[in-house]
């Protein structure tokens, strides 16, 4: 099921994506051809090279060769430095095509973006592979003459050179397949992490595609069958389709063109499915994350909750506590006012009870008439109660900024640690 | 032991004559050998005894005798083949050497003090390839002397040409073989001498013709190749089996045995044809039975009748390929691997040309090591022939788009020569400077033979070379004979001129280093007014013809003008350039050799020149390089 949504997403996105390919044959056919625009201009007053033009002439191609040789061989250098130069501008783009398959848009803005963002990573990932490749080639050719030697020694026949060879030629491309697809996953993996550690995330990837096996490798196999395919039917066009006049010459060069189109296509149409697939791993691995995050989040509110009610009813008490010191002192004073009034109704001499009466009066006009009075309207109009949940508010922001630093924490470990798939 | 084999022997001899008298005798047979051969696997030794019938064709009487032991050539690496080949250093037991146990004249003198070795072509004292024996008596020509001699041949591991390698055993070279005593090759020459040189990497023939009758005893599981046809076989006791084989007018004799061959019979017309092969190469046979019938089909029409009874290739294992192809008298080495594909035609090439050894190698017999041009050339001529005219017309190689005639190939070989001065054709084998040998005795000569061809037209050549076959089958011409015949042979039927050129013509080819290289240098066309120099308006073109090498030839210029015209001017090809004029004719293009007769001219590309410059190629190749790259960049895409 992944497989099949693979294949389709990765076809959505090339297409969604086309400018991607637009911009590889781009770049592929203006190389191409301004490393042949020289040669296609160049002309001879010799007939015999015409004997090249419809058919292959063994001898009119080695007097080619002969007279046309320092040409040849600076053709040939150009040719080399057109490859490696090909390969770096695709190192280049490749992180804006990445970002473009993740998107599922081409935005140039963000394409040249991120092309400019990954180079380098993604350079030194091709050196690794560009290494790992040759590393593995020498193995193979040094085991193979190896055992040509020993077979040469022991004086075998020549079937019995095949099968060797045939073994180790099958170790060897089956290796290589392995490390470029390696090598795609590594792709994914720097961009998604955008992590500057190259070999621990080559190392990883080999873990995915262990864990993967089959899946990655039903992917590259479906791909490299179409390539090979089309490679067979381009070659038998070019056998079939006999070059005799520049008409089927340009029908030949639009062959071309479109078999290098097409290819292109493919290739991106492989890479954004392998990317999809893995895209389709790690948002599943995103998506067990955030649940379980989730589900810590609410406990750590939960907790947060209790907390807050536990110490909103501690400072419910004090204030509780406190109130009842005031309404405690408010009777003390009113007792004692009872105390005086009665005082007064009971003193018959009236300018005595004057002066108590005055005394009274004044009495009300002190600061512990005014605390009283200030205490009841605090209580009241439950001024602290305001302010205390103001003190809980921030103290659920310290909890919550406490939260997400963890939360930050948690989602970079859980980064680290999504291609742990052996934990 | 002795008398059971000179029983044996006479045995034989009545047989012999019995076999002789229902067949032509075609050569004098000076040197006849009878051997009998004992091949012991394990120690990779032959334990032998042979007796030599020896007549003495000159005028004078001799009492030195001259003898090859080549098996010595692979004795130690002091030895002039060794030193003059690639060849890695052996090891002991890889070594091969040939020990004369005993010779003697036939129950006469015993000369085995008496041998000593000598080496007539570079005084190497360490090679040890050549012998002579000095008689006491002297033998008066016009008799017949017998050697009777025993050896010990310990075959060398298969490195070149001859020896073993696991159950595998091409013998060649290997056993004392008398030299050719000869006139002097000097104008009106009536001195003789022993005609016998040492064994060398590059060449290894040249011998009188007799009769061989060869005994080999070999295991019984073996199956058995050899010169000549297999006359009697038996079974022994000691799980042996004893095959006697006999070839009459032949030069030499050599064999293989191994017990993985397998054998395939056949015939074309009275000659058979065994096919000794290895079971790996079964889907094989046809293409190798295929083409002998057709080399011997077409030898015989344009050169002789081939006038042996049978003719048997021996196709050797992938770790013997180093006997591969190689020509012997009756029998010839070839060399496949299973999976070799139809379009390559390694197989066919090799078979037709070692066959075709058996006219110029076999029947001419010239000498290999003071003109091997005689045989390789004319071989590699005939070779390029029978490829491209029947077994390969779409290429000797034709496989995936890559397309080679047999003569390309040659020619490449001597046009891509760093040096192509470094020595004319005519040359001692062993005389060739930087491995140059190939090249010209091969490659050069073929190309001298089919710019021959070219001149005269092929029902010329083809006379010429017949009668050159009829003239001198075994009877070992030389240069001058091909030469002399060539030229009375075209005097006769074109007349002097043409005569005169060929002569001059081989002269140059064959014992000059001159190289050939004729151009066109421009072709220019002027609209000119009627003025001074001018007599009237009109178009003026102009061809300058070039003679940049110093081989001198007469040549053809095909000129086609704008109006489709064409017209063919002739150039002796003696003065350093010509000009060709012509009024009122735009020149499109102008063209030398316009048949492709001249092989020799090593640069094709200045032999034409066109008005206008050509494109097509340029462009329909810049499309493909345009095309490799871009999939070689794709190929590289990340």
């Amino acid at each position: 099921m992944e497989l099949k949504s693979s294949y389709t997403n990765g076809w959505n996105i090339s297409i969604k994506t086309y400018k991607n390919i637009l911009i590889l044959y781009g770049i592929n056919f203006l190389l191409a051809l301004s490393f042949s625009i020289g040669f296609a201009t160049s002309s001879s007053k010799s007939l015999i090279y015409n004997n090249l033009f419809s058919d292959f002439q063994f001898t009119a191609f080695i007097e080619f060769i002969i007279n046309y040789k320092t040409y040849l061989s600076i053709l040939f250098n150009q040719f080399l430095w057109f490859s490696v130069l090909y390969m770096l501008l695709n190192v280049f783009i490749l992180g804006g095509i990445l970002d473009s398959f993740f998107y599922k848009k081409f935005d140039s803005d963000r394409f040249w973006k991120h092309s400019k963002m990954f180079f380098f990573r993604y350079f030194k990932q091709s050196l690794y592979f560009l290494i790992l490749n040759l590393v593995l080639f020498v193995l193979a050719f040094y085991i193979l003459s190896i055992i040509f030697s020993q077979l040469i020694e022991k004086e075998a026949i020549e079937t019995e050179f095949i099968l060797p060879f045939f073994i180790v030629l099958s170790i060897y491309l089956i290796l290589a397949s392995f490390l470029y697809i390696i090598s795609d996953y590594t792709k994914f993996s720097i961009y998604f992490s955008e992590s500057n550690q190259i070999l621990k995330s080559i190392w990883k990837n080999t873990k995915y595609f262990i864990k993967n096996f089959a899946s990655v490798l039903i992917l590259f196999f479906t791909f490299t069958s179409i390539i090979i395919f089309l490679i067979i039917f381009s070659l038998a066009m070019n056998y079939w389709i006999n070059v005799s006049n520049y008409l089927s010459l340009f029908l030949v060069f639009l062959m071309h063109q479109i078999f290098v189109f097409v290819r292109i296509f493919l290739r991106l149409w492989f890479l954004s499915s392998q990317f999809s697939y893995f895209t389709i791993g790690f948002n599943k691995k995103i998506e067990n994350k955030k649940a379980e995050f989730e589900a810590l989040d609410e406990k750590a509110e939960a907790i947060s909750q209790e907390k807050f009610k536990k110490e909103k009813t501690v400072i419910r008490q004090g204030k509780d506590e406190r109130a009842q010191a005031a309404i405690k002192d408010i009777n003390v004073m009113l007792e004692n006012i009872q105390n005086q009034i009665s005082n007064i109704e009971k003193e018959a001499r009236p300018e005595i009870k004057a002066q108590l009466i005055n005394n009274l009066i004044l009495a009300s006009q002190t600061e512990e008439w005014e605390m009283i009075e200030e205490n009841v309207s605090h209580i009241k109009q439950e001024n602290e109660i305001k302010r205390v949940i103001s003190i809980l508010d921030e103290i659920k922001q310290e909890k919550e900024k406490e939260k997400n630093q963890k939360k930050e924490i948690f989602q970079k470990k859980m980064e680290d640690d999504l291609f742990e798939f052996d934990d | 032991m002795k008398t059971l084999f000179l029983l044996f022997l006479s045995f034989w001899f009545w047989q012999n004559i019995f076999a002789q008298s229902s067949v032509s005798v075609l050569s004098e047979r000076i040197a006849n050998y009878d051997i009998e051969a004992v091949l012991n696997t394990e120690n990779k030794t032959i334990t032998a005894k042979e007796i030599i019938t020896w007549k003495n064709i000159s005028s004078d009487s001799l009492n030195e005798f001259h003898f090859h032991l080549y098996l010595n050539a692979f004795k130690d690496n002091k030895s002039t083949f060794f030193k003059n080949s690639d060849l890695d250093d052996f090891t002991d037991l890889e070594r091969g050497f040939i020990e004369i146990k005993k010779i003697k004249i036939l129950k006469k003198e015993d000369l085995t003090q008496k041998v000593r070795f000598i080496a007539p072509d570079d005084h190497n004292l360490d090679d040890k390839t050549v012998f002579l024996v000095k008689t006491n008596t002297l033998l008066p020509p016009d008799s017949t002397i017998q050697f009777e001699i025993e050896f010990t041949a310990k075959l060398p591991k298969l490195k070149a040409r001859t020896g073993f390698a696991k159950d595998y055993f091409f013998v060649g070279q290997w056993f004392p073989k008398i030299g050719v005593y000869e006139l002097e090759n000097k104008v009106d020459s009536t001195s003789w001498h022993w005609n016998c040189h040492q064994f060398h990497s590059t060449s290894e023939f040249f011998a009188d013709f007799g009769v061989y009758n060869v005994e080999l005893t070999v295991p019984e599981n073996y199956i058995v190749g050899a010169t000549g046809i297999l006359w009697d076989e038996k079974v022994n006791a000691n799980k042996t089996k004893t095959m006697l084989f006999k070839a009459n007018d032949v030069i030499d004799f050599a064999w293989t045995a191994s017990p993985n061959y397998l054998v395939f019979s056949d015939k074309w017309n009275d000659v058979v044809i065994h096919f000794l092969y290895q079971k790996e190469h079964e889907n094989q046979v046809e293409r190798h039975v295929e083409a002998i019938k057709i080399a011997l089909e077409y030898m015989e029409k344009h050169v002789g009748k081939y006038p042996y009874p049978a003719i048997t290739v021996i196709d050797p294992p992938f770790f013997g390929l180093e006997a591969g192809g190689m020509e012997y008298p009756m029998l010839i080495t070839v060399g496949t691997v299973k999976f070799l594909p139809q379009g390559i035609k390694i197989p066919e090439l090799t078979t037709v040309h070692e066959f075709i050894h058996q006219y110029f190698m076999g029947i001419l017999a010239s000498n290999e090591f003071e003109e091997a041009w005689l045989d390789e050339g004319f071989t590699t001529y005939f070779e390029t022939r029978i490829i491209d005219e029947i077994l390969a017309k779409n290429g000797s190689i034709n496989f995936m788009g890559f397309k080679m005639s047999g003569i390309e190939s040659r020619r490449l070989g001597y046009t891509n020569m760093y040096n192509k001065r470094v020595a004319s054709v005519w040359n001692w084998a062993w005389n060739f400077p930087n491995n140059s040998y190939g090249n010209l005795v091969y490659n050069k000569a073929a190309c001298v033979l089919h710019t021959l061809d070219g001149i005269l037209g092929r029902e010329l050549m083809d006379r010429i070379i017949g009668n050159y076959f009829d003239k001198y089958r075994f009877l070992h011409p030389k240069t001058d004979d091909f030469i002399d015949l060539a030229t009375l042979t075209v005097k006769n039927i074109s007349g002097d001129s043409l005569s005169n050129e060929i002569d001059v013509f081989l002269e140059q080819a064959i014992y000059g280093t001159q190289i050939c290289d004729y151009a066109i240098q421009s072709v220019e066309n002027k609209h000119l007014e009627k003025g001074k120099d001018v007599e009237s308006d009109g178009i003026f073109s102009q061809i300058r013809v070039q003679r940049l090498g110093d081989f001198q030839m007469p040549i053809e210029i095909l000129i086609h003008f704008e109006d489709g015209t064409e017209l063919t001017e002739k150039w002796n090809g003696k003065s350093s350039h010509i000009l060709f004029s012509f009024k009122g004719k735009h020149v499109k293009w102008a063209k030398i050799d316009p048949k492709n007769k001249l092989l020799l001219d090593y640069r094709f590309e200045n032999n034409s020149f066109a008005n206008e410059s050509q494109h097509g190629f340029f462009v329909k190749y810049a499309e493909k390089l345009m095309y490799w790259l871009q999939n070689f960049m794709q190929f590289l895409m990340l």
